[in-house]
């Protein structure tokens, strides 16, 4: 536990007003979290908040934390607060369009990263799939010219022995 | 442009349909990544790193399954480009200039690009704990600040 953490679990054990930032922030938060990938998050803000507490809060000090925080004005108050801050923060946004143009130039440049990746793979693919047939083609070779010279020594022994038996 | 959401972008990559899925984060994301690399480093460099991101998300699209979401894996990766090669932080004129710029960070992160917490802790490898905990932190620095008239309402 942060030394943070501790004295705000502290403040809250006592009963006082918790004030934490983090906490009330919740209100403050962004909406747009993607769809599909929302499962398992539990779509309570405050159960989220005591998912996300989970290391510091206990699951008693968890359930306080929410009771706490749906019944504290002070809280309220500064969950308003950073709220507007948020808010006005948002609308301060700066526009950072991109032309059309230049959309559809880096979706074309992406989009053939994507081909020349599947080629380079491709590629690659044959590259080993050659190098194995290489290796299984070198040691036909090799087993080829062992043979020959098994042949050609039992010919060469062949033509002495008859040598030797029509002498 | 449409967003078609992360499920669909999953679900062509589960098929194997790369291109496709290639194509539905592009249809999705684009805009805001190209938004996120000018908001960190200015126009010039925003457009190159954009380019270099898309280029190499593409490649690396089978990696994307250990990210909490698409946009957070390419949020990171363009982050990490950026890093990596040091490109400097372009200074804004808002009153985020009055925090550190990794607490500015993060409040752009989750109110001008729309990240949710789980999004950004991923992006800055943080425990989203933190992030919600300094979120709050600098937007009461933020109001304190309006509060005492030094930043116009």
């Amino acid at each position: 536990m942060s030394p943070m953490m501790s004295k705000q679990g502290q403040i809250f054990e006592t009963g006082g007003c918790l004030s934490l930032g983090a906490l009330v922030f919740i209100d403050a938060l962004p909406e747009g979290f993607p769809e599909g990938l929302d499962e398992g998050l539990d779509t309570d803000r405050l159960g989220d908040l005591a998912a996300d507490t989970g290391p510091e809060f206990g699951s008693d000090q968890q359930a306080a934390v929410k009771r706490h925080l749906r019944s504290c004005l002070s809280c309220a108050q500064q969950a308003t607060r950073l709220s507007v801050a948020a808010d006005k923060l948002r609308s301060r946004r700066p526009r950072i369009p991109q032309s059309s143009e230049a959309r559809a130039i880096a979706r074309q440049s992406a989009l053939r990263e994507l081909v020349m990746t599947r080629i380079q793979r491709l590629a690659g693919d044959a590259r080993t799939k050659v190098a194995a047939m290489d290796r299984v083609t070198k040691r036909r070779k090799r087993l080829n010219l062992i043979l020959s010279m098994v042949i050609g020594l039992l010919t060469a022994l062949l033509a002495l022995l008859a040598m030797l038996m029509f002498d | 442009m449409q967003a078609y959401g992360e499920s669909s972008i999953l679900a062509a990559l589960r098929d194997g349909n790369h291109r496709r899925a290639v194509e539905l984060m592009l249809d999705s994301y684009q805009d805001a990544v190209y938004a996120y690399c000018v908001d960190r480093v200015g126009l010039y460099y925003g457009s190159l790193v954009y380019r270099r991101v898309l280029a190499l998300a593409v490649t690396d699209i089978v990696g994307l399954d250990s990210a909490v979401s698409v946009r957070a894996w390419l949020f990171a990766k363009t982050r990490q480009l950026i890093e990596r090669d040091g490109l400097p932080r372009v200074p804004g004129t808002s009153e985020l200039e009055l925090l550190e710029p990794q607490h500015q960070e993060i409040l752009k992160l989750l109110l001008w690009h729309d990240l949710h917490p789980k999004e950004v802790a991923f992006v800055l490898g943080r425990s989203e704990w933190e992030i919600r905990q300094q979120a709050g932190e600098s937007l009461t620095v933020l109001s304190g600040q309006e509060e005492k008239g030094q930043i116009p309402s």
